[in-house]
Formats: C-alpha cells, sequence, structure tokens
C-alpha cells in the first residue's frame, strides 16, 4: 500500500466539531523543512497518540499549536479561532512539556499559584483549582515540599498540573511518562483518561509504543514533517502491513517446493504467511503436510505498533 | 585506574572551552590588569604625579616662587584650575573642583598684603591669628582622600620655607625659632574647659618640621589625621623686627607656649607663616571614606548577583519553563521587565542593606544624605539590573554567561574602583574606568557622602547611569527576541 494513500488521513464520521484543527501546516528550519503539509484534527474526549521518529517534526508541530513557533504556511485553529504567536488571549490550551519546567526550588502549591497566574486564572478561583489539581495529580501530601525533593513521578506529575489549572480543552503532552516508574505512568494514564473523560482533547506524543497501543483512541504516525498515517490500531494495520497475524516457518535447509498462501526469501529458508484471524491458523499451518522437509521452528505472532512503525518509517537510523 | 580517572578529567577539561577559559585565560587576564595599574597607575611614573592645582595664588613674589617650585619638582603635576567666579564663595569653588577630581590637592597661597583668605571648613582653625598685611598664608586643601598627596605636598612646602628660612638666616636676618607645641599627647587630651575644645583643628606639633626630612614618619604619624580633620599649624618666619607687629606684644592667646618660648628669644624678629591644612568634607561626618567602600564593594555584588539572577533566564530556557511561560498569557516583554524589576528592586535592597549597616556601624550619616543615596541607589541599580539582563540575553547558556560575567566584573570592579581606589591610578587608568558602572557609582555616592554635594550635582553620574539603564534593556528586548515565537 503507498503511504501517500495513508496521508491526512481523517474521514472518520466524527460528530461534534473540531477542537484543534491544523490545515496544511508548514514549517521550515534553516533550509531543512520540520513540517510539510501537517492537517489534523482533535476532537472532544479523544486521545491522539502521535508518534513518529526522532527528528520527525512532532516537536515543532507542538510548537507550532502552542503559538511558539509561527508556521511558515497554512493555519492552527482552536475552536474554530486562529493561533496566532503574536496575540496573547486566553487560552484553552494547556501544553505539557518534554521536560520538567517547573521551580525546582519552589514548593508544589509555589509552583502551581506561579503556573496558575501565568495562565490567567483569577485570583478568586486559584487556591480552589489549585486543591483540585492537587487532589487530582496525588500530590496533597506533598503541596508544601519543594518540588527538587520529590521522586521523579511526582514531579512528571505535577509538570501535568501546572498546565491544567486553567481548564484548558485541548491539552497537549509532550513524552509525559519518561522516565518515570509503572505506578506513576498509570497515575499518569489515569488523570489523562479523567481529563479525556471529562471531554477535553489529549494530543500525546511519545515513544512507548505499548502506551499508544493500548491506551489512545487514534493514532498519528509522523515522519519527515508528514502524517504518513492516521487511524485506529487495526486501520493502520489494514492500511500499512495488511492482516494483523503472522506465521513464520524456518527451514535449516532450502525448500524445494512452495507452499499455498506462504511466501519465501530468497535463500528459500523462510516462509511467512499473514491472516486476519487466528481461527485461520489450522488451516494455514495444515500445508505442512504438504512441504518435503519440515521446518525447524514456527513463529506465530500479532502484528504490532512496532511493525507498523518499522513498515511505515523503516529501519534506517535518523540520527 | 588512577590514570584513567586522570584521563577522565584531562578530557572533561579538554572539551569545555569556557572552563579552559576560566582557568587560564581570566587569572592571566586579571594579573595583566593589576600589572597595568600597579606599573602604570601608582605614582612612579610621568602621569602619576600629584596633580596640584594653585586656587587664587595672587601675585606676590613669595607665591609665584612656591608656584615656581611645585611647578620644578617632578613629583608635583601643578595646574591652575579655572578662575572662580567672582560670585561663588570660596567653599563652594572647593568643593566642585574636587568634585571633578582633577586634583588630588589644591593650594591657596595668600600673600602678607593680600585680605586674608576666606574659610573653606565650616569651622575656623583656631590656632590662626594671621591678620592682613602681617605674614602670608599658604592653605593645603584636601579631600582626604590622598593622604599620600597631601604628605608629599606639605613636605614640599615646608621645604621651602625651611630653605628661605635658612637664606634669611645667611642673609644675617634674626634666627629662626621653631617654636615647640606641647608635648602632643599633652595637647590631644581634652580640655577641662569644654569652651576650649576644637573640634576639627587638631594642632599638629612641629615635630613635623624639625623632621621634615623623615616624610615617613609624618605620613605615619599625623598624615592620617588629615583625612577628617582640618588641621593647622604655625611656623615663625623670619622677618625684620617690627615694633608695630600687635603679634609680637600680644602674642595670642590660643598659644600661650610660644608666647612663653618667644620670651626666650627674639620675638621681635619674627613673623608668622600661617600654614593649614584644610578639608572641607570634614563637616558633616566621622568616615566619609566609609561610603565609598560601602559603594565600591555594595556595586561589586550587586553586578555579581544581578548577573546571578538574570541567568534564571537562561535556566528557565534550558528546562523548558521559558516556553512554557511564552505559551502562557506572559509575553516576552512580560519576561524581561518581569525580571528586571525584580534585579532593580534586589539591587536597592542590597544597597540599602549596606549603607544602613554602615550608617549603624560606622557612622556614614545616611539619614543626612538620603535624597542624593536614593537618587544614586535607583540609577545604579536600573543600571545593574540592564547589564545583567544584557549579559543574560547576549549569552548562549548559563556556563557561557558565568564566565563573561566573571571575566567582566572583576575587571569592572578593579578598574572601576571596587577593588582599588581610583585616586591612586593614573589618568589613563581613571579615564579607563569611566567605562565602567563601578566608577561612575562610586563617583556618585562620594558626592553624595564625602563632598556632601547638592543631588544637582548628581546629573553626570545619573545621566550615564541611567542612559546606560536604557541602552542595555532596549538591547537585551532586542536579543531575547531570539525566544520570540519565528
Amino acid at each position: 500500500m503507498e503511504k501517500s494513500e495513508l496521508r491526512n488521513d481523517d474521514d472518520l464520521n466524527r460528530g461534534p466539531a473540531p477542537l484543534l484543527s491544523l490545515v496544511d501546516v508548514k514549517k521550515s528550519y534553516r533550509g531543512r523543512q520540520a513540517l510539510n503539509g501537517i492537517s489534523l484534527e482533535l476532537f472532544p474526549g479523544e486521545l491522539l497518540g502521535f508518534f513518529g521518529p526522532n527528528g520527525a517534526g512532532k516537536t515543532t508541530m507542538i510548537r507550532c499549536i502552542a503559538g511558539l513557533l509561527r508556521p511558515d504556511s497554512g493555519s492552527v485553529s482552536l475552536h474554530d479561532q486562529h493561533q496566532d504567536p503574536q496575540q496573547k488571549t486566553p487560552s484553552r490550551l494547556g501544553v505539557v512539556p518534554q521536560s520538567l519546567a517547573v521551580y525546582p526550588d519552589l514548593t508544589v502549591e509555589q509552583n502551581l499559584q506561579v503556573f496558575g497566574r501565568l495562565e490567567g486564572v483569577p485570583r478568586r478561583e486559584l487556591a480552589g483549582r489549585i486543591s483540585s489539581v492537587l487532589d487530582w495529580s496525588a500530590l496533597t501530601d506533598r503541596r508544601r515540599s519543594l518540588v527538587k525533593t520529590l521522586s521523579g513521578g511526582m514531579q512528571r506529575r505535577l509538570n501535568i498540573a501546572c498546565s491544567v489549572l486553567h481548564q484548558p480543552h485541548v491539552l497537549l503532552l509532550d513524552e509525559p511518562t519518561v522516565g518515570v516508574d509503572p505506578q506513576s505512568r498509570e497515575r499518569i494514564y489515569d488523570m489523562i483518561r479523567d481529563l479525556v473523560g471529562r471531554g477535553s482533547a489529549v494530543l500525546l506524543t511519545t515513544h512507548q509504543l505499548d502506551e499508544v497501543e493500548t491506551r489512545c483512541d487514534r493514532i498519528v504516525v509522523m515522519d519527515h514533517g508528514t502524517i504518513v498515517a492516521s487511524g485506529t490500531l487495526s486501520e493502520l494495520i489494514h492500511r500499512s502491513i495488511g492482516k494483523p497475524h503472522r506465521v513464520t516457518l524456518q527451514f535449516d535447509q532450502p525448500c524445494p517446493k512452495d507452499a499455498a498462501t506462504f511466501e519465501f526469501d530468497e535463500t528459500r529458508t523462510l516462509a511467512t504467511c499473514e491472516f486476519e484471524s487466528m481461527r485461520e491458523l489450522p488451516r494455514m499451518l495444515g500445508v505442512l503436510e504438504t512441504l518435503e522437509i519440515e521446518p525447524t521452528q514456527i513463529h506465530v505472532r500479532s502484528v504490532g505498533l512496532q511493525d507498523i512503525f518499522l513498515e511505515l518509517t523503516g529501519r534506517r537510523l535518523r540520527e | 585506574m588512577t590514570l584513567t580517572i586522570f584521563r577522565i578529567m584531562l578530557l572533561r577539561l579538554w572539551n569545555n572551552p569556557l572552563e579552559l577559559v576560566l582557568i587560564f585565560v581570566v587569572p592571566v587576564a586579571f594579573f595583566s590588569l593589576f600589572a597595568m595599574i600597579f606599573s602604570h597607575g601608582i605614582a612612579t611614573s610621568e602621569n602619576k604625579r600629584v596633580r596640584v592645582g594653585i586656587i587664587d595664588p595672587g601675585q606676590s613674589e613669595l607665591a609665584s616662587q612656591l608656584v615656581e617650585v611645585f611647578e620644578k619638582n617632578k613629583a608635583i603635576d601643578c595646574q591652575h584650575p579655572t578662575k572662580r567666579n567672582e560670585e561663588t564663595s570660596i567653599k563652594d569653588f572647593v568643593l566642585e573642583i574636587q568634585a571633578t577630581k582633577q586634583f588630588d590637592l589644591l593650594v591657596q597661597v595668600v600673600p602678607p598684603e593680600a585680605p586674608p583668605a576666606e574659610e573653606i571648613a565650616e569651622e575656623p582653625a583656631q590656632s590662626r591669628s594671621r591678620q592682613s598685611g602681617r605674614s602670608p598664608q599658604v592653605t593645603l586643601i584636601t579631600d582626604g582622600q590622598n593622604p599620600m598627596a597631601l604628605a608629599i605636598v606639605q613636605a614640599i612646602v615646608q621645604g621651602f620655607f625651611l630653605q628661605r628660612a635658612a637664606e634669611a638666616r645667611l642673609a644675617g636676618l634674626p634666627a629662626i625659632e621653631f617654636r615647640q607645641r606641647p608635648d602632643e599627647k599633652q595637647a590631644r587630651e581634652p580640655p577641662s574647659n569644654p569652651s576650649e575644645q576644637v573640634p576639627r583643628h587638631k594642632r599638629m606639633s612641629l615635630k613635623t618640621l624639625s623632621k621634615i626630612r623623615d616624610v615617613d614618619e609624618v605620613f605615619t604619624e599625623e598624615a592620617t589625621d588629615f583625612t577628617d580633620e582640618t588641621n593647622s599649624q604655625t611656623i615663625n618666619w623670619p622677618q625684620r623686627a617690627d615694633p608695630a607687629d600687635p603679634t609680637a606684644a600680644n602674642p595670642t592667646d590660643d598659644d600661650e607656649n610660644r608666647a612663653e618660648v618667644s620670651r626666650d628669644s627674639d620675638a621681635s624678629a619674627s613673623e608668622e607663616l600661617d600654614f593649614v591644612v584644610q578639608n572641607p568634607q570634614s563637616g558633616n561626618q566621622q568616615h566619609p571614606q566609609v561610603a565609598m567602600y560601602a559603594a565600591g564593594i555594595a556595586v561589586l555584588f550587586l553586578l555579581f548577583s544581578t548577573t546571578g539572577n538574570a541567568a534564571t533566564l537562561l535556566e528557565e530556557q534550558e528546562t523548558g519553563t521559558l516556553d512554557r511561560i511564552l505559551g502562557s498569557q506572559a509575553g516576552l516583554i512580560d519576561v524581561i521587565f518581569g525580571k528586571w524589576l525584580w534585579l532593580f528592586v534586589l539591587g536597592v535592597v542590597q544597597i540599602t542593606v549596606m549603607f544602613t549597616w554602615a550608617d549603624l556601624v560606622f557612622g556614614i550619616h545616611l539619614r543626612d544624605h538620603l535624597s542624593g543615596f536614593l537618587v544614586m541607589t535607583a540609577s545604579t541599580s536600573a543600571a545593574t539590573a540592564s547589564f545583567g539582563m544584557f549579559l543574560a540575553t547576549v549569552s548562549g547558556s548559563r556556563a557561557q554567561l558565568s564566565a563573561l560575567s566573571v571575566l567582566l566584573i572583576l575587571s569592572m570592579s578593579a578598574l572601576g574602583g571596587s577593588m582599588i581606589p581610583r585616586f591612586v591610578m593614573s589618568t589613563r587608568m581613571k579615564e579607563i574606568g569611566q567605562w565602567t558602572f563601578n566608577a561612575w557609582a562610586i563617583d556618585g555616592y562620594q558626592k553624595v557622602f564625602w563632598y556632601q554635594l547638592p543631588i544637582k550635582s548628581l546629573q553626570n553620574e545619573v545621566f550615564v547611569l541611567c542612559g546606560s539603564a536604557i541602552i542595555l534593556g532596549l538591547l537585551s528586548l532586542i536579543l531575547s527576541r531570539r525566544w520570540k515565537p519565528a
């Protein structure tokens, strides 16, 4: 399947209007095209997983959405309003940077106070929102602790908490679970799910493919500044690899005879077959009776995002 | 293993050019700087002669001879300051000249036939008994900053008059009598009657005259007194006997000892030379030099604290916090101005703490100079705040800022007078020092606390400091555009 067929796919029939829209956004740095015509929509209550190789343009795209970069062309709209980096208006957009962008020598509560004020939360509402966010992030007990004394997971949760004080409708998270233990990761996804459950739209970039596979409603694969695939996991599989399951036969010598539905490699020591459902597996393996030699190994596995990712972006190192 | 650890350290240093600069270049740069200051800045060479200004020299032969002596002496750079406006009092005239710091010392020579010189210090020297038409008057006017200059010029003046006395003796004139004052310790004891107390006119022993060539002794024993006192001493000057001399017939009340000595000698054979050392700044405070040191140290540490605090901008950039702030409702101008305001307030508080301490402990009379202090503190803090922001915006990283600030601040402090008083520097080094905040700030504080000049006199310092604050502030804004959405 051609990659071009997978680009800018947004053909799902969604009811509500998108909270965030990117239309043909282009941005270049020093002659290098960082974004090459990105179009994307994010809907209420949607968790969108965004992933791609290093240097694919993910962070550039987030900076464009956040208003930290001005696209060369195209438009970024939030609530159908054009995002202009020069205009500072009360925003329903929250950005959680990849780094711990909090003040380590301030307490948890002091960080929330200053970032709440910076996001334009009214003074009279700030205390209530801080209490709410502290509960949400399970940091109430540590509200008076200096951030530098917190664990990595707590700091990550605070990093997110600082970005939701102004109750954003769209939250951008740039690799929010880097370097945290499984328990903290679960807590962070609980927080994200809670936000999504309340109608917010969340765009998440990560290299944790299992997180995207299991937690995101929709997945976008980005490479070389373009969206190369978009959709649910099964949609991506069908559009990239084809079928979700794969059986592989390994021989210790070239197999002289073809096997129906299996494809041999050049050495004829490896035969592969893809299929839709595990129920088909007995029928697939029935072909073994027709072969003159026996395979030394038989591998059966389901296709994952890793396969899709490598299929779409290739195996060549990018950096 | 040890060698491997050694190699790791070596490689880390080798891969860090800023560290290399700090370790190897900065010390050499500072050595060169101090070598320049001490080899060309302190009185050993041509441009470090004691700068003596002659005011109202008069037309007498005596004054001309003294001026000639100054002009011939290689240790003295003798100049005539601008003529005094008739409407300006001699004290204001002197203060204006001193504030320009063109001279280490001013010398006023009043010939015998001229009317007595106006008092420069607030309280006149009580030992002075000169009357018009009776004796010459030589006044050394110091701002108390350079006791070495005072000692040198004093020695030259005294030597000049001793030589004239010797010539008089050879010419057959009556013998010179160096009339010894009472023992110095005795003289320093407070009088039993407070009305007899001489508040700031400590009488000096004529020992300095009898040992005039022992310059070290002059410096060590008495030069320190010149910094905040007005001193007066009287030399009996040989002269032909004059029956009409009222001082011969009626010795001054304040020096009975002299009168007593006169009875043992030929009293009618001498007249008095009024030789006075005055410090117009000595009126209102005990330790004027403390204000200069307070200003110097305060500006030095202010520069370090402002650059240290301005470094948070780079720290925020490196951690992504700046992006988060710029993505919020705050704009770049809010960030830059907010940080500038913090640095300004921090500077004001830091300097105020320093001067409050100096006032409490060293008595610099802060409350008497509050308005001038506030003007200088605000100007200095504004300039240093902008300087800190400028360095932060021009630097690419905190490490770069650290190296740059150490180099610049220490250089500025060395040249600008925070480390070494500028009066010991050569004219050239002083000119170079004028490119530093330290020099302008210290000059301004000196005008306030030392020369006790009105706020109006601070216009140059305020103009330079506030102008620098505006220019550097604008440059900071321009340079900070690299963080602006592009």
